[in-house]
């Protein structure tokens, strides 16, 4: 949800049920583009608010330099106006954090454990089993948290098609001839790209269009994998929702430059979703 | 221009027509960006037209994307002939059908006139027309419960935007206005794949509840005869080995569809026959027994009827009403809802459900599990000694005096509720379940007390498969166990959870921390949010004396581990019969 459009998203958002506060979106307006301005960045957006198991929220929000895919800056937040930066994702925590299916608990540095391992474990003299203290990795909740938003924008996020394009100079910008999509478009699946380094081969995106332009549709369309539930209401605005992380939302006003995506959720992965499409 | 060409005239001193010239090969030039192609464009065109574009608009940066910009100009040509070539052809209008919905729901009340004064229509939405009167407004009135609840869900970030709001309640109004139905709330939104159910939670007056009732029943038998394995079994011709057994498992007690079998079974290819020849016969009797009486669906978990419908402005279809059968089905499954109510959820070939019942399951399972209020907001109706004035809603008068337990008194908002301070409020103590909740056996306690007696076989199926992960709310090690030992000895049931239960005293099943989260509303200061974790996306709040309950979700119930399906039951390897 980029920042300069904010009171516009937020509209757009709340025909999904959930929307900010008014507070909390002031709250999150200003900070954000003075943050934008600390640190130069070329665009900044609110990503998501995560529950944790107090009252308290994550606030997660990402800006960028000059490529938005390769340059992103991730920050978090406790209170939605000190925003702090986020650490790298590293592959190893990744597998840590997969392990971990309890809720954030609201405080970054609260360490966390978990077995890698499943097979290293001792049994106790009461006969409970426990895992064995060797595999057992530790992890702090602040490298959780970026290694849950790495995932979620990789498995989840998701822009209509165009949006964004690739440069002469192989830089990935927002496209400004951007005007929406139709209605008839959008009722395709596979003008919705998702929001990642494309992991598909080029030519097999590319294949899937006759009328492919090699700066828009290099990118993975989501209708591949079938973890999304995209709805178009009356209003002509598309929502769609991702099915692996209930409470991913992206949202497009059909036929206008509106577009974006809010995770408002509980940090939890929904690991059943496949088998709960009807066949 | 004119300088190139003199320079190039002083090189050139003839300018006879065989000769090279500046001005020849600029119009050979042009003819060329002029050819027309197959679509009748020509570059030539298309250049001018972007040049124009790019100094009429003067967009920033036109350089850095003006391949883009030339696509966009070359696809808006097209749109323009597309046009012009339809241009006697009338393309009705997107909403059209929308607005011919809308429109006469909105209409329809405002000409009904209603007084009203000026002072107590604050927050409600209206549309007045000075009559001739000058002190009469005719105004139409929506439900203002409905908008006012939403106005403070808005607050808290909850809840649709004005415009859908306004529709919801013209919607609801509709269905308002039936003669059958004597109130109505907005109970929330219960999310599909393809649409989204609006959920709306109605108390039907008394003659029409039981007619209701009487309606119910022979829906839920006749599903219980088109079960879908049969008739794949009569469609396929050699009959798949699954599929029979499943239908001897279904009709393991019926001699006749056992004889049937066996003689599907001579006319079946050789090679099928030797696998067959010891086939275990069942005596599991699936759960379709005949147990589902008018009164366990009268006296089923709640006395709500709900209502529900996908596009606002639609007619508003009734779910069925609850029965035990189907709640403990809806606990064993995960999934998602399609958003059309006639489709299956198929859990094994023995449990299926129509999506109309899962779904009802789910809402009855929801609101036993999430509706809270603060303490003494409600109370039981039949113990009111000092006003009558309350009790104008005369539907369930409460006359079934067998009932036994407090769970069947009807409630009804204290009126002698004085709201708790906002520091008792942030504490759980202070908060209550207002639902009966759904024990063990999945439904009331009434019903239990009645002595309707379910399968040995059965109860023990069910427990194996919810009890473990899936008590709501209520789900203690020590009451599992209670109930595992109840099971077993085929004695009967554990008392009713009470009524107004606090909510201090319930659990999430596998995590250590609180089921409900409680926040202050940052905007108003008394507006006090409670969320629930147990089923994610459910709300309630309270302000002062005003009190909602509101979820809206895929019906998903919160489980850190991965929700795994009931194994096949050991009743249909075990008993083999002898051929």
């Amino acid at each position: 949800m980029n920042i300069n459009q904010f009171r516009e998203c937020l509209d757009l958002l709340s025909y999904s049920g959930f929307t900010l506060t008014e507070m909390e979106s002031a709250r999150i307006e200003n900070s954000l583009i003075i943050l934008q301005n600390e640190y130069k960045l070329c665009d900044i957006f609110f990503l998501a608010r995560i529950e944790t198991t107090g009252v308290g929220y994550y606030y997660i929000a990402f800006g960028y330099i000059k490529d938005i895919l390769k340059d992103q800056q991730f920050f978090y937040s406790t209170n939605g106006y000190e925003w702090f930066v986020l650490p790298r994702v590293k592959p190893k925590r990744i597998e840590i954090a997969k392990k971990i299916k309890s809720y954030f608990q609201g405080d970054p540095a609260h360490v966390d454990f978990a077995c890698l391992d499943p097979r290293e474990f001792v049994i106790e003299d009461d006969g409970s089993v426990i895992p064995c203290h060797r595999s057992l990795k530790k992890i702090k909740e602040e490298d959780r948290l970026s290694c849950f938003v790495a995932r979620l924008i990789h498995d989840s996020a998701v822009l209509p098609r165009g949006v964004l394009y690739r440069q002469v100079t192989q830089c990935i910008t927002f496209n400004p001839c951007f005007r929406g999509l139709s209605r008839l478009e959008a009722e395709n699946l596979k003008n919705f790209q998702h929001f990642r380094t494309p992991i598909n081969g080029c030519n097999q995106n590319l294949l899937k269009r006759e009328d492919y332009n090699y700066q828009t549709d290099f990118f993975d369309t989501i209708d591949d994998d079938n973890s999304f539930s995209a709805k178009i209401n009356d209003r002509n605005i598309g929502l769609i929702r991702s099915l692996k992380y209930p409470g991913m939302i992206s949202f497009h006003k059909l036929n206008s430059m509106y577009q974006g995506f809010v995770y408002l959720g509980n940090g939890q992965e929904n690991l059943d979703w496949q088998f709960m499409i009807p066949i | 221009m004119k300088l190139s060409q003199n320079s190039c005239k002083r090189q050139m001193p003839a300018n006879s027509e065989g000769l090279p010239s500046l001005k020849r090969d600029l119009q050979n030039a042009k003819l060329f960006l002029q050819q027309r192609t197959a679509s009748g464009e020509s570059l030539y065109d298309h250049l001018s037209n972007v040049i124009a574009k790019v100094v009429d608009e003067r967009p920033k940066d036109v350089l850095e994307y003006f391949e883009l910009f030339s696509q966009r100009v070359r696809e808006e040509t097209f749109r323009t002939n597309e046009g012009n070539m339809l241009e006697n052809n009338y393309k009705k209008p997107e909403h059209l059908v929308t607005a011919l919905k809308l429109l006469p729901t909105i209409i329809e009340k405002s000409e009904q006139p209603i007084k009203a004064t000026v002072g107590n229509d604050d927050e409600t939405l209206k549309k007045s027309t000075k009559g001739d009167e000058g002190d009469v407004i005719y105004c139409k009135k929506l439900s203002e419960d409905l908008c006012e609840l939403q106005f403070y869900w808005n607050l808290l970030g909850i809840g649709f935007p004005r415009e859908e709001v306004l529709k919801l309640s013209c919607s609801v109004e509709k269905l308002k206005a039936h003669a059958a139905i004597a109130s109505c709330r907005f109970w929330g939104k219960m999310l599909g794949l393809k649409k989204d159910y609006y959920v709306v939670e109605t108390t039907l007056t008394k003659s029409a509840f039981s007619d209701w009732i009487v309606s119910c029943i022979p829906q839920h038998m006749e599903e219980k005869e088109c079960l879908p394995t049969e008739s794949l079994a009569s469609e396929s011709n050699p009959i798949p080995l699954t599929t029979s057994a499943s239908m001897m498992m279904k009709k393991a007690d019926d001699k006749d569809s056992v004889s049937d079998l066996r003689d599907k079974m001579k006319r079946m290819p050789t090679e099928w026959k030797f696998s067959l020849k010891n086939f275990p016969v069942s005596q599991y009797r699936p759960h379709t027994a005949n147990y589902v009486t008018e009164k366990e669906i009268e006296y089923g978990v709640d006395r709500h009827v709900y209502f529900v419908c996908t596009d606002l402005g639609d007619d508003w279809i009734p779910l069925p009403q609850e029965t035990s059968h189907h709640i403990n089905i809806s606990r064993q499954i995960k999934k998602y809802l399609t958003g059309y109510l006639d489709s299956y959820l198929i859990l094994d070939s023995e449990s299926y459900i129509l999506e109309r019942n899962y779904l009802r399951a789910l809402i009855a399972r929801i609101s036993a599990g999430t509706h809270i209020s603060p303490r003494n907001f409600y109370k039981f109706q039949s113990d009111d000694n000092e006003n009558f004035f309350d009790d104008l809603d005369d539907d369930d008068d409460d006359d079934d005096n067998d009932a036994s337990s407090n769970n069947e008194k009807p409630i009804k908002v204290n009126s002698a509720y004085r709201p708790w301070s906002i520091k008792k409020l942030l504490q759980l103590d202070y908060w209550q379940h207002h639902k009966v909740q759904i024990t063990e056996y999945s439904n009331s306690g009434f019903f239990l007390k009645k002595g309707k007696v379910t399968d040995e076989n059965d109860r023990k199926l069910d427990e194996e498969n919810n009890v473990s992960r899936d008590t709501d709310d209520k789900g203690d090690d020590n009451d599992d166990d209670d109930g595992r030992e109840i099971a077993n000895n085929g004695i009967k049931p554990e008392t009713p959870i009470p009524l107004f239960a606090s909510c201090s005293g319930d659990q999430l099943t596998n995590d250590a921390m609180s089921p409900w989260t409680i926040r202050l509303s940052d905007v108003v200061e008394t507006l006090v949010s409670v969320q629930s974790h147990v089923w994610p996306g459910a709300f309630a709040f309270v302000k002062d004396r005003i009190c909602d309950n509101i979820y809206i979700g895929y019906g998903l119930k919160s489980s850190s581990t991965n929700a795994t399906p009931p194994a096949i039951p050991n009743e249909t390897l075990d008993n083999r019969e002898d051929s």
